[in-house]
């Protein structure tokens, strides 16, 4: 009977999921295993109890046993009652069934305990007896049970069922009435209660029966182990309750036999089937069987009553088997047609369950127990288990496990019991089921239960693994919290709207550049937050207009915009934004970037370009930066101007550079770059440059070279400067310094002249007072001229235009000619001036140097008193000398130490016109000092004195070969024999004493001589043949053979007799005897400087002819008056041309002995005279004294040489100096003249 | 007539005093004394009381308008006029001078022929 409810909860759940391949198999609960074993185990020792003592009864026949067995009768009814009451109480479901069929059989336990009492004390039982009852009324107890079990399990039974089971209670009640009941009514005397009683018991028995063969129905009459122990039980005590009421009947019946062990058996199958796990069952599909078994049971009874109706059939008896006959009609034709439909039952069936076993989720059917009875495919494969091993069983307690820890999760709080205890469907996500193998998955599942009516009948559990789901919500979750950390580190402020420009996302570098936190920020709508309000508008209008079209222009670009910070500052920013969409819901995503530092560092940087480019504009000039490697160039825009270009026109490479430079320039440029790479020495060269208009600009360039850390040049940078308007002023200068010098210095020129020519009385005699005048003017004129000398000498040595003419020349002698030139000045004033230099040879400018130590004589002279002393000390260091220029005159102030070198400063203003300085002397010395690469001081103590001190650099011995360096007289000595190339007039010295032959020497050098020394006569002699000196200088007293003696053999000789001599003696000339030979002049010693040329010249002078002619070429007209008057005077013939046109004129006529050329002219000038002589024979080689306001620098001076040439600026001679040079010149001409002749 | 004039020439540089006293003497027939500094000058001023003092702007120690200073707070020279000989001609200096209470501004160089008569001038002399 049971095993027909588990088909039909099978069947239930197949028309709803699948196919019924499902047992009904239980798990019995734990708990209840120990009390079930105990109660088993003693109704089981009962029953065998009776057995034995029925088997003893039947053999020894007495009643001994009676009381015993009756006693295990009861103990095992009412023990087979408990267990099913456990049943009940143990497991859950089918409670109230099993509860009312535990009351029937405690009840059936009862009547037996009844009967006993009965039968005990009495004996004889009487009829009905309490037994009776409670044995009577354990029937309906009975059914009542069965059918809530029966509908617990199944909630509506098919209506063949009951009719099936009609049919089967009509068919045994026909042939029980036909065989027995009739008999056992008439035995009973018509008793109504007998009769009652007695057919009581079987018809109970059959009333169950039809219960059980409905069941065998439902089975298609295939039972089970359930079905059958039942249907046996009960069809067993059926019979024997019919034995029972026939031995009755017939006063046959003994207790305690055999007979008595049915009831027990049939208490115990019950407890049996209660807890008896059902095997599992095929399918009950309707067959043939449904229509054959109730036919023949019908058939069967119909039989029997036909048989037995020829002996006493009984009315009851036809009328059932009748019955019987007419439903077994009915049945058969339901019957066959419930067949044919179920062939398209099993069709659907057969679909239903591929759809089934199709499922990719797991599908698991559960009774109201909670117990499996079916599962798919899908189920089976994902728990790991075979549906034969797990059907029947709970499903909680094999897969359900909602925690991964694996703990259990309490019965009560189960999901899918909740959904069949409540009758609703639960949805769980994310629970664990157990595999298995005891590993585990999670799951979502869904438990729907099933419900009839009311009532639950179990339920459906739909699960999904969702490991997959999991993994991949796992790497989602990883991912977005990697994105997450990117974000929430990144550099830049990410910000993330919705369509609605809500702010969704904020990462904390937002929070820094904006101000706002994320949780403000969220939310927020990001116009207001970060989007200055002027662009408020601007910024949703882009946004609609994405929206709407799809069209977004700034969507992934590099943008630079203006945004809001929340103090309501504003801030450039970069941002860069894209958009997505998820579905239907679009977003934003936006980097930004706060640039304020990289702006304000572009604009530093703008605006230092800017700067950079109109200083370069301004200053005129460009810069350009030389690439070695790829010969590259790159130029600023202004050296694109300064090169007529258009800036930007592409690099241009050193070679195009090239291009630009002037020709003529274009040599020295490319050396002095070379020379830069070569040496690393910056180059800084002034040059020209042609613009492609073909105009010149002068531009001043520098570079230098960058090198790498080994030192390899790398690139040369340098800049350009147009320095054409500059170059123009400093040649506009120059050329007003010359015209100045000029202008001013030939009318001074003039005014010296006349007034030295007044003064001199040479034009007749003056008064006293015009004497003093005229003296006055010549001073205060020479006065003037020096000033003009220095102030055009400072001003050349300022601008770099006077380079120092150096030559190796003896210091001794320069400091003698110095101090010579200022002994006069030192005499008038008082002064004692003394001079010690020793001998030493330096490469210097030695006008220079005479001018410098000059010039600080006479600052010291002028400033000492009258008895004071002077002197000047030379020292020698180890490469330079050290001058020093000492006074005893009022000293100067410690603060005026230094700026008194500076131009015009003096210690006192007023001492320019009492001393007669210009106030630029010593400026003039330190120029001229430091260009020779010394150093100039000064020291003073006020009240004692200064000390004027310079140094100057030693030749040294590894010099020009030219020199000679030994510490004796450095001035030249040619040996004997040896033909001077030297133009100067020679002058021989002869004087047995070494120091005069010095002193005389330096000063006939300073004169412009050739000095030719010998310390004896016999040297004398020997010189004189061998230089042919145009004049001797002969001392008196010497050893060997003495002045008189050699001025004797000198007059003898005719190479030499007409050489004139003067005589140089500590002797006064001898008026009485007359001097020998050619001796024209007398010198006392100490020699005074003055006298001694004096006497030279008139020595020298005796021999021009008078017929020398003088060309004076100068335009101004009273210079020229003055030079002609003073060559007349001296017996000269001269001529005078204005222009140059007429000095060549004239030089080529006259062909003068000498020419005097001033350098300005009207229509040229000096130089182009000098071209036309030289192309003349003799004129090529005429003397000529350049005479010129101009300063003349040295490839100058030899432009302008044509014979023996001397150079006299205007001015820097006296007349009477300047004279003397000229006649100088021309007695020396004459010599050559005449010493040409004789040697011709 | 004016053979009485007495004039002081100071002026440090020898040869200026020198040309200006010739010039003096020989040209507007004044006695000359001179004085080669602002010193010297006040003194022989203050002893010999002349008609009238030509001073030189530039002289080491005491220059001019110091010795002017000197000049007007002696009683005995207050009243002497002065006429100041000097390089510096410039504007600037003349109003400088001007301030001074001097008679006359000469400039330099002058000439020796004018000389007598520019004083003259300048100090309401009839000639």
């Amino acid at each position: 009977m049971l095993s027909g409810l588990g088909v039909d909860a099978c069947y239930v759940a197949s028309r709803r999921r699948g196919p019924a391949r499902v047992s009904t198999a239980r798990q019995l609960p734990v708990l209840s295993r120990r009390p079930l074993g105990l109660l088993a185990a003693l109704a089981v020792a009962g029953f065998v109890g009776l057995a034995v003592l029925a088997l003893l009864g039947s053999g020894a026949g007495g009643r001994r046993p009676a009381i015993l067995s009756t006693v295990l009768d009861d103990a095992v009814v009412i023990l087979a009652g408990l267990i099913v009451a456990l049943r009940a109480a143990v497991v859950r479901g089918e409670r109230a069934a099993w509860a009312t069929i535990a009351a029937a059989v405690l009840l059936v336990g009862a009547g037996f305990v009844a009967h006993s009492l009965q039968v005990t004390d009495l004996g004889l039982v009487p009829i009905p007896s309490i037994a009776d009852v409670l044995w009577l009324s354990a029937y309906p107890v009975f059914f009542v049970g069965l059918v809530l079990l029966l509908r617990s399990r199944r909630p509506r039974l098919r209506r063949g069922v009951w009719v099936d089971a009609a049919i089967a209670v009509l068919s045994i009640g026909a042939v029980t009435f036909a065989v027995l009941f009739e008999p056992i009514l008439r035995s009973t005397g018509g008793s109504t209660t007998a009769v009652i009683t007695s057919l009581g018991y079987p018809l109970g028995d059959l009333l169950v029966l039809s219960l059980v063969m409905g069941v065998f129905s439902r089975s298609g009459w295939r039972p089970g182990r359930t079905c059958v122990v039942l249907g046996s039980s009960f069809l067993l005590s059926a019979v024997a309750d019919t034995v029972h009421l026939q031995q009755v009947a017939s006063g046959t019946y003994q207790p305690g036999t055999l007979l008595d062990l049915t009831w027990p058996l049939m208490m115990l199958a019950l407890a049996y089937v209660a807890w008896l796990p059902s095997p599992p069952r095929a399918d009950a599909r309707p067959s043939w069987r449904e229509v054959v078994v109730p036919t023949g049971f019908a058939i069967l009874a119909l039989g029997v009553t036909a048989v037995d109706s020829f002996a006493h059939v009984g009315l009851p008896a036809i009328i059932m088997a009748t019955a019987a006959l007419a439903l077994a009609f009915v049945r058969t034709a339901t019957g066959l047609a419930a067949v044919r439909s179920a062939a398209g039952t099993r069709d659907l069936l057969k679909r239903n369950a591929a759809i089934l076993e199709a499922a990719g989720d797991g599908i698991v059917g559960v009774d109201v127990g909670g117990r499996v009875t079916f599962l798919n495919a899908a189920a089976a494969r994902m728990t790991g288990h075979e549906p034969t091993e797990i059907v029947g069983r709970s499903l909680h307690a094999m897969v359900h496990k909602p925690h991964e820890e694996g703990t259990r999760e309490p019965l009560a709080e189960c999901s899918i019991t909740a959904s069949l205890s409540s009758g609703s469907a639960r949805q769980v996500e994310g629970e664990i089921f157990w595999r298995a193998d005891g590993t585990s998955f999670p799951v979502d599942y869904t438990s729907t239960p099933i419900v009839e009516g009311d009532e639950v009948k179990g339920a459906v559990v739909v699960f999904k693994d969702i490991t997959e789901r999991r993994r991949a919500e796992a790497a989602l979750a990883a991912s977005e919290h990697q994105t997450r950390q990117i974000l929430e580190t990144a550099h830049d402020a990410f910000v993330a709207i919705d369509a609605g420009d809500r702010i969704i996302d904020w990462n904390p570098q937002a929070t820094a550049i904006f101000g706002w936190s994320r949780d403000e920020a969220l939310g927020r709508e990001l116009a207001d937050t970060i989007v200055p309000e002027r662009h408020r508008v601007a910024h949703r209008r882009g946004m609609e207009h994405y929206l709407a079209t799809d069209e977004g222009p700034v969507l992934g670009k590099r943008l630079e915009l203006t945004a809001l910070h929340r103090d309501g500052r504003e801030f450039p920013i970069e941002l860069t934004i894209s958009a997505l969409q998820v579905q239907d819901d679009r977003f934003f995503h936006a980097f930004a970037r706060d640039i304020t530092e990289r702006k304000a560092a572009e604009e530093l940087r703008e605006s230092q370009r800017h700067q950079l480019v109109e200083a370069q504009s301004i200053g005129g000039f460009g810069s350009w930066e030389w690439d070695l490697a790829s010969d590259t160039t790159e130029c600023s825009d202004e050296l694109y101007r300064l090169f007529g270009i258009e800036p930007g026109q592409g690099n241009i490479t050193f070679e195009e550079y090239l291009q630009y430079v002037h020709e003529d320039d274009r040599a020295d440029v490319s050396t002095a770059v070379q020379a830069t790479y070569a040496t690393g020495e910056a180059f800084s060269i002034e040059h020209r440059i042609v613009r492609p208009d073909g105009a010149v600009r002068v531009t001043h360039s520098r570079g230098e070279v960058v090198a790498g850390a080994d030192g390899t040049p790398l690139k040369m940078l340098g800049i350009a400067q147009d320095i054409t308007e500059r170059h123009a002023v400093e040649r506009a200068k120059d050329e007003f310094t010359s015209v100045v010098s000029h202008e001013l210095r030939t009318p001074l020129t003039s005014i010296r002249g006349s007034l030295g020519l007044l003064a001199s009385g040479t034009l007749g005699p003056l008064s006293d007072k015009a004497q003093r005048m005229a003296d006055i003017a010549v001073h205060n004129s020479d006065r003037l001229v020096r000033l003009i000398n220095d102030i055009l000498d400072v001003e050349r040595m300022a601008s770099g235009k006077i380079t120092m003419e150096r030559e190796a020349c003896e210091l001794k002698a320069l400091v003698a000619q110095a101090a010579e030139v200022m002994r006069p000045m030192a005499a008038e004033v008082g002064v004692e001036l003394t001079v010690e230099a020793p001998n030493a040879t330096l490469w210097a400018d030695a006008d220079r140097i005479v001018q410098t130590l000059t010039n600080l004589l006479s600052n010291a002279i002028k400033f000492s008193q009258p008895g004071g002393r002077v002197s000047l000390e030379v020292e020698q260091r180890d490469a330079e000398i050290l001058v020093a220029v000492r006074d005893e005159g009022r000293g100067i102030p410690q603060d005026s130490l230094e700026s008194i070198f500076e131009r015009f400063e003096q210690v006192d203003a007023s001492d320019a016109r009492a001393k007669g300085g210009s106030g630029l002397g010593l400026a003039i010395c330190r120029s001229i000092v430091e260009q020779h690469g010394g150093r100039i001081r000064a020291q003073s103590t006020p009240g004692e004195g200064s000390t004027f001190s310079f140094t100057l650099p030693m030749l040294q011995p590894a010099g020009p070969a030219l020199l000679s360096p030994g510490p004796a007289l450095q001035l030249p000595r040619p040996a004997p024999g040896e033909h001077s190339s030297d133009e100067r007039t020679a002058v021989l010295v002869c004087d047995d004493d070494e120091a005069v032959l010095e002193v005389v020497g330096a000063m006939l050098s300073a004169h412009g001589y050739r000095p030719v020394l010998a310390s004896s006569g016999e040297e004398a002699l020997a010189r004189a043949g061998a230089d042919r000196p145009r004049a001797i200088l002969l001392d008196l007293l010497m050893p060997g053979l003495s002045g008189w003696e050699t001025a004797a053999a000198l007059g003898e000789r005719p190479e030499t007799s007409d050489i004139p001599i003067v005589i140089l003696s500590v002797l006064p000339p001898q008026e009485t005897e007359p001097p020998p030979g050619e001796v024209v002049g007398w010198v006392e010693k100490p020699l005074e400087e003055g006298s001694l040329f004096a006497a030279l010249d008139r020595a020298l002078e005796a021999r021009p002819t008078s017929a020398s002619c003088v060309l004076v070429v100068e335009d101004d007209d009273d210079l020229a008056g003055i030079l002609c008057a003073m060559f007349e005077r001296r017996g000269l013939r001269t001529a005078r041309a204005a222009t140059s046109r007429e000095a060549i004129e004239m030089s080529r006529r006259l062909e003068p002995d000498l020419l005097v050329l001033d350098l300005l002219l009207p229509d040229g000038d000096g130089y182009e005279i000098v071209r036309a002589l030289r192309d003349h024979n003799t004129l090529r080689h005429a003397p000529t004294v350049i005479y010129t306001a101009c300063d003349v620098d040295a490839s100058q001076r030899e432009r302008l040489r044509l014979g023996t040439t001397h150079f006299v600026t205007k001015g820097t001679l006296t007349p009477e100096d300047f004279e003397q040079r000229v006649i100088d010149l021309l007695g020396s001409v004459t010599r050559e003249k005449e010493y040409a002749a004789d040697v011709v | 007539m004016s053979s009485s004039r007495c004039v002081l020439v100071i002026d440090d540089e020898d040869h200026i005093r020198e040309v200006a006293e010739l010039s003096l003497e020989a040209v507007g027939g004044w006695r000359v004394l001179t004085a080669s500094c602002g010193r010297d000058g006040v003194a022989v001023a203050a002893s010999e009381r002349p008609d009238a003092i030509l001073l030189d702007v530039m002289m080491p120690e005491l220059d001019g308008p110091a010795t002017v200073g000197r000049l007007q707070a002696d009683a005995r020279t207050r009243d002497i006029p002065v006429v100041l000989l000097t390089a510096k001609v410039q504007p600037a200096d003349r109003q400088r001078f001007a301030q001074l209470g001097v008679a006359a501004v000469l400039a330099k160089p002058f000439d020796p022929m004018a000389l007598s008569g520019q004083v003259s001038e300048a100090l309401g002399w009839s000639a």
